[in-house]
């Protein structure tokens, strides 16, 4: 009798054990319901399946850090017109009207030969007030940045000097394979100057999962727009890029005719912009100066071509190139355009699956593109790897328009993706040569290219022997 | 009587579940044993003290020194105000005359200082520094001496380490920290001696560095998310200060009426250092113009003082405003509780580097380049972190750095 209920409780207590470890442990054993249907992430890809690219960017401000957040008060939109407003009245105006205190470095705007009565005429619609700041700002060739509930506007070189603290969370880098110091020398390589360069001032550290750097604001937010390339990395991204450039691309990609019959290269430009609705300006030219090239008359018959096109065909004759910058096409010297960089974030995943493969990579780039990574100039380019399928890139535009060319060529290009296709936009100018001292072997390749005159001739494309 | 063999059974089972639900839910019933107190001390678990952030308090204080004064003496000589706080306090309180006399200081010198009921020993160090003149007790009597003779009249005195030692510190690495960490010279010349001796540590100082081997020794076992080994309770007063809110509309006001006027609004003492102005040759006349609505006393009084080269520190229960330099050559120490964030020697190189990095760290020693360590005339007090044992942080440096670095741990230990 005894022995059966013994056994009995026995066999209660071991049943009731079993159901404790069977409601402690189903977690681990039973499919989560989120996760069936989808296919297992270790799975391994086809090599001649190539990674699909999101059609419509995910919203990145998520991640935003709190010090790069635009403070509440400054997303109040106003509308109205100011007319000749001395500065200081506008400092007035976003105290008493709009209750945001701004203070205006007044010994900063004397170095630089500004007053605190520097006229400002702006017509605003339902425009937040930040980007009222970024406005005026913009064209007194200023800065202005928010600290402790205070507006501060400066100059650009003493915001460059004002540093600030920001970390990242670098998990979710870290989840999606980057390596921690690779996006450090990624960031350090393309953005902003260190205190490794010497003459830099900013430093980045690591701490655990957090990315810790020391920088002016401007280049922090450099910095917090590549990680959000990162994150969903595309063909061809730039970093900073404005959305009027993304109009001006389109500009120039468009078909113009043109008869230009001896006038002067700054009427000819002027003459474009007028055609073509681009705002172009030329740097370092006045016109008393008789010497100077944009004095030179410019012959040129052709029907319709891209606009891109015509100002190489005008401009390259004279050592001239464009570039993109503050939302207008600047007209400048080519070591001068050689100069103007800027950071775009690749796609290559399907070139690249590990580092030997991202090493030759970056072998052909700067094989193909000869002196374009030569270091001898005021910024030096840089092709980085923050993990083997991702390529960052500091380069001037018309180089980082050869290089997807150059990776699309090697590409199978109807099947890259699903998103919209880059356009490129055409050009006509050579790639920069080596000095006659410093001469490579080289393969030619011919081209045709429109000299001034209208006159089509030969060009000749520099390529490095493999 | 017995029950049934059901009833048996049921009892047996929910006896059962009710056991095991106890051993996987044990530790969520028990109650929370007390880590989230304002102090914990190094046997306690690894969670950082969230209520009380920044602890204040000094010992080693002689008792007579902690009675309360309020005093306002105007231009009066040093010898009347000596005999006044005697005859009040019963303190029996001296003129070191000879050490007087030889650095040219008449005891019928004027001064004028003021005290609102604070401890005597912090109205001494305020009536002293600007006479370079220092106090120290023997046997119950105060004298006050100068600073050149204080500095060099070393004594010793033995330190009880067992306490420490139970606690996992080594004595190494404590001689480690307090060479590091404290203002104290030892160099082989003209500096003081340290040595251990089993559980007792000996040390050969001046009073001043002998005042902070006792607090840093005492606040190494009391661990808090910042914790100042020097500075009096009254500090913590004035911190709460900084953050009160102030309004400031001045047009071309002085800078002396300007601090007086942000004194007054935040009720606190906030002194501007005329010597230090003086001697660096900045105007504490030209007229300021600053139109600001409600933002913290610290934050106004940076904007003020910035670009005229100025900033402030906490001296002796007074906000001081005074020279860039000084608020840089004015170095804190303060023991900083990293368990939460160091777990291993690896930890803590990554953790110095980041604070070197992030912050102003020595910046003053990187630009005027006054780090050269040997030279007796040369700052020998310069910026410094020792880890005396992993998890916990001694820093010596300015008061912005410190607010840094506090910043930069607070980063570190945050979820976004």
């Amino acid at each position: 009798m005894f022995g059966s209920l013994f056994s009995r409780d026995v066999a209660l207590l071991a049943s009731a054990f079993l159901v404790l470890v069977v409601l402690m442990y189903a977690d681990d054993y039973l499919p989560a319901a989120s996760t069936v249907g989808v296919l297992n992430p270790e799975t391994p890809v086809r090599r001649d399946e190539l990674p699909r690219t999101a059609s419509k960017p995910i919203d990145a401000d998520v991640f935003i850090p709190v010090e790069l957040r635009i403070p509440p008060q400054l997303m109040t939109r106003v509308s109205g017109e100011f007319t000749n407003m001395p500065l200081n009245d506008f400092v007035k105006w976003m105290r008493d009207e709009q209750h945001v205190d701004v203070l205006l470095d007044e010994d900063g705007l004397a170095e630089e030969g500004l007053s605190i009565d520097e006229p400002i005429t702006e017509r605003i619609a339902r425009m937040p007030l930040h980007g009222l700041l970024d406005n005026i700002c913009d064209k007194l060739e200023l800065e202005w940045y928010h600290e402790n509930g205070i507006v501060k506007i400066t100059t650009e070189i003493k915001a460059d000097e004002t540093l600030r603290i920001v970390s990242y969370n670098l998990a979710d880098f870290i989840d999606r394979g980057y390596q921690p110091y690779d996006l450090i020398t990624s960031i350090t390589a393309t953005l902003g100057r260190w205190e490794v360069d010497g003459d830099g001032v900013g430093s980045i550290n690591r701490f655990k999962e957090k990315l810790f750097v020391r920088q002016s604001l401007k280049v922090q937010h450099e910095i917090f727009k590549l990680l959000s390339e990162l994150r969903f990395p595309h063909e061809r991204t730039f970093v900073n890029d404005r959305r009027q450039h993304v109009v001006l691309r389109e500009i120039l990609r468009r078909p113009v005719h043109v008869i230009f019959q001896g006038e002067p290269l700054h009427q000819a430009i002027a003459s474009l912009s007028h055609q073509t609705g681009a705002a172009i300006q030329i740097e370092g030219w006045c016109c008393d100066q008789s010497e100077s090239p944009f004095n030179t008359p410019v012959r040129l018959k052709v029907g319709p071509q891209p606009f891109s096109q015509i100002l190489d065909t005008i401009l390259t004759p004279q050592n001239l190139s464009w570039v993109l910058k503050d939302d207008e096409i600047r007209v400048m010297t080519l070591e001068d355009a050689d100069d103007q960089m800027v950071v775009a974030v690749y796609d290559v995943g399907d070139k690249c699956r590990n580092e030997r493969e991202a090493d030759i990579l970056k072998r052909t780039l700067k094989g193909q593109m000869g002196h374009a990574w030569v270091d001898n100039r005021w910024i030096t380019p840089a092709v980085t790897f923050p993990k083997p399928e991702v390529m960052v890139v500091l380069q001037t535009e018309f180089i980082h328009d050869k290089i997807l060319e150059l990776l699309r060529h090697e590409r199978m290009s109807n099947s890259y993706g699903n998103g919209p296709r880059i356009e490129t936009v055409p050009r006509l100018r050579p790639l920069p040569s080596y000095p006659k001292d410093e001469q490579q072997p080289v393969a030619n390749a011919t081209g045709m290219f429109s000299l001034s005159d209208g006159t089509p001739e030969e060009f000749v494309i520099r390529r490095r022997l493999p | 009587m017995n029950g049934s063999p059901v009833q048996k059974d049921a009892l047996l089972l929910g006896g059962t579940i009710l056991v095991m639900i106890l051993l996987m839910y044990g530790d969520r019933l028990w109650l929370e044993s007390p880590v989230n107190s304002a102090v914990t001390t190094l046997s306690e678990p690894k969670v950082i003290a969230e209520s009380s952030s920044v602890r204040f308090d000094v010992v080693g204080i002689p008792q007579q020194l902690l009675v309360r004064v309020t005093y306002d003496f105007d231009e009066t000589p040093l010898e009347v105000i000596v005999k006044r706080i005697r005859d009040e306090t019963q303190i029996d309180l001296r003129f070191d005359i000879p050490a007087l006399e030889e650095e040219g200081i008449d005891s019928n010198d004027p001064v004028t200082i003021d005290a609102t009921d604070e401890p005597l020993y912090l109205f001494l160090n305020r009536f002293c520094r600007p006479l370079t003149l220092t106090w120290y007790e023997r046997e119950g009597v105060i004298t006050l001496t100068t600073d050149f003779k204080s500095e060099t009249a070393f004594h010793t005195v033995n330190y009880n380490l067992a306490e420490l030692m139970q606690d996992g510190y080594q004595p190494r690495e404590l001689i480690d920290v307090i060479k590091g960490t404290t203002s104290g010279r030892w160099d082989v010349e003209y500096g003081g001696t340290i040595d251990t001796h089993g559980e007792t540590m000996i040390v050969t100082q001046n009073d001043k560095v002998h005042f902070e081997v006792t607090n840093l020794l005492h606040k190494l076992r009391y661990l808090t998310r910042q914790t100042f080994v020097f500075e009096p309770p009254e500090h913590e007063f004035l911190r709460e200060k900084l953050k009160q809110p102030v309004h400031v509309s001045f047009r071309d006001v002085p800078l002396t009426d300007a601090v007086a006027e942000l004194s007054r609004q935040a009720d606190v003492q906030i002194r501007i250092d005329i010597d230090g102005l003086e001697e660096e040759g900045i105007s504490y006349d030209d007229p300021l113009k600053y139109e600001l609505s409600s933002h913290a006393l610290s934050t106004t009084l940076d904007l003020m003082l910035r670009p005229l080269a100025l900033n402030y520190i906490l001296s002796d229960n007074v906000i001081l405003v005074t020279t860039e330099i000084t608020t840089e050559e004015t170095l804190n120490t303060a023991i900083y509780d990293v368990r939460d964030l160091c777990g291993s020697s690896t930890d803590e190189r990554y953790l110095d580097r980041l604070i070197k990095n992030q912050t102003d760290f020595s910046r003053y020693e990187a630009q005027y380049g006054m780090s050269i360590y040997g030279s007796y005339w040369l700052p020998e007090d310069s910026g410094k972190i020792v880890f005396p044992i992993i998890g916990v942080m001694v820093v010596r440096e300015s008061r912005s750095v410190h607010e840094q670095i506090l910043d930069v741990l607070t980063r570190c230990r945050a979820d976004e």
